[in-house]
């Protein structure tokens, strides 16, 4: 399988080159992987910084997801009422679209990380809260009577049963989120910022220094991938019962 | 004089308009095994929920002097956890305490002691089947007056199996002294497993026949291989049918 993934993306880059060559397109436009490959160490060591900083951002955003999606959905499935009453204003919130929420964020935060912070959350808390409040809510009927049958409170039930059996919902949620969180520190930082890689976006374009902002998009891909291959190994490891076969 | 631990009189429910059931009114004694055989719908797993208090009656009266165990119909297991934390479960979540002794005893008495540590997903349907049933078992085993019920607890289990199970069942539930409901639209099940049946109606749901069954404690599965035994299932097939109505049968068929 990762030969394969190895192998179509040998193929596809070769295209890449070949077509740079047919059509002599400048490197301004569009650079060919050898010149990107020629700038990437150099570039990648005066990136360093923004791309710590681009991280820490990230994972922060996708920190404060979790928590405040797990709570929020939590008090959803507690108080199915405030769920109802709620839900109509996370809707809303999730329909303006991030980068028309950027700028009022950093006037209101400055261009520091925490409005970064700020706006990644702001996009990825939404599936965090909707898919993990779904997945507690199909906690199987009898599973949830017998604890009531057995006299067992509703916190034990809750924390032995609800949140156990929602389990892979939340990774669920996660895979979706985290690059939802990256694209909206992103955004974040092409509106105003003083590091990151979003910063060093604008300014290498500023210059009309494309090869050097492929670098930089190909970090910001990189952070997606390894995220969400880390994502993935969690769930494997504390969801185990997910993925063995059946007797 | 032995004791009662369920005593139900002119037992009512409604769902909004809709009458389920009324007038029922039975009686549990100490360790026997009571049936409830009817058609589906006829409201038997609304009856048992009534009786774990998980709703209420709205009419009528009952009396429940003893722990309640509840094996529910397609009774999930929990897959994060492996077959002795499942049966470890809940007498853990109730008592705060984990009485290995006891979870011991049931895996030896379910026959699961060499699956004690495996993943619930890794064995067979029919363990499963055992493990839920243990499960359930365990807070309430070695109590004063212990009530087990059973909703159609073997659905899907092939039929071999089945009779299998309903046997290890029996037995313990007979050798623990414990008391028990089971709710079963299959009158061989019935007889078998129960020492007394009531025989429902559906629609109002009413009992309209109470059938004591004579062969007290010596049953094994050969017994429904015996001419009496097929007399006696005939016999309440037979008054099935006349409930259902044979043109109902046939028209659904």
């Amino acid at each position: 399988m990762q030969l394969r993934v190895l192998g179509i993306s040998v193929v596809l880059l070769l295209m890449w080159e070949l077509l740079i060559i047919i059509f002599q397109i400048s490197k301004f436009i569009l650079p060919s992987p050898v010149d990107i490959a020629i700038t990437f160490l150099p570039t990648t060591t005066n990136l360093i910084f923004d791309i710590l900083v681009t991280l820490y951002e990230c994972v922060m955003a996708i920190i404060l997801s979790i928590v405040m999606g797990a709570l929020i959905a939590t008090v959803f499935v507690i108080k199915p009422e405030l769920d109802l009453t709620l839900t109509p204003f996370l809707v809303a919130m999730k329909s303006v679209p991030a980068i028309a929420l950027a700028p009022i964020i950093i006037l209101w935060f400055g261009s520091g990380v925490s409005s970064k912070i700020i706006i990644g959350f702001l996009i990825a808390v939404f599936p965090v809260v909707i898919v993990l409040r779904d997945g507690m809510k199909r906690t199987p009927r009898a599973l949830i009577n017998i604890m009531k049958v057995y006299k067992i409170s509703k916190f034990k039930t809750l924390v032995n049963v609800v949140f156990p059996n929602s389990l892979p919902y939340f990774f669920s949620a996660l895979k979706v989120a985290f690059p939802l969180s990256l694209v909206g520190v992103i955004v974040g930082e092409f509106m105003g910022a003083k590091y990151g890689l979003g910063y060093a976006i604008v300014m290498f374009m500023y210059y009309l220094r494309t090869p050097q902002t492929f670098v930089a998009l190909a970090w910001i891909s990189t952070i997606g991938i390894v995220g969400y291959k880390i994502i993935e190994f969690l769930e494997h490891k504390i969801c185990w019962w997910e993925h063995i076969k059946s007797g | 004089m032995r004791q009662y631990v369920i005593e139900a009189e002119n037992l009512e429910k409604k769902f909004d308009k809709f009458l389920v059931f009324s007038s029922i009114s039975f009686k549990l004694k100490k360790g026997e095994i009571l049936g409830f055989l009817g058609p589906s719908g006829c409201g038997k797993t609304t009856l048992l929920n009534i009786i774990a208090q998980l709703i209420e009656s709205d009419g009528g009266e009952i009396k429940v002097n003893g722990d309640i165990g509840y094996l529910f119909q397609n009774h999930p297991v929990l897959p994060w956890k492996n077959t002795f934390e499942n049966i470890a479960f809940l007498p853990k979540l109730k008592n705060n305490q984990e009485d290995e002794q006891k979870i011991l005893q049931l895996l030896k008495m379910m026959k699961l002691e060499q699956f004690s540590q495996y993943p619930v997903q890794k064995i067979s349907g029919g363990m499963q089947q055992r493990v839920s049933f243990a499960s359930v078992l365990a807070p309430i085993l070695s109590k004063k007056n212990s009530i087990l019920l059973l909703d159609e607890p073997l659905n899907g289990v092939d039929t071999i199996t089945r009779e299998r199970i309903y046997w290890e069942f029996r037995n313990i539930l007979k050798e623990e002294g414990i008391s028990a409901i089971l709710v079963t639209h299959i009158p061989e099940d019935a007889i078998f497993m129960c020492d007394k049946l009531l025989l429902f109606r559906p629609s109002p749901s009413k009992i309209i026949e109470r059938i004591k069954i004579g062969w007290g404690n010596k049953r094994s599965p050969e017994i429904r291989i015996s001419p009496p035994f097929n007399m006696l299932a005939n016999k309440v097939r037979k008054k099935m049918y006349d409930i259902m109505g044979v043109e109902k049968i046939e028209n659904a068929a």
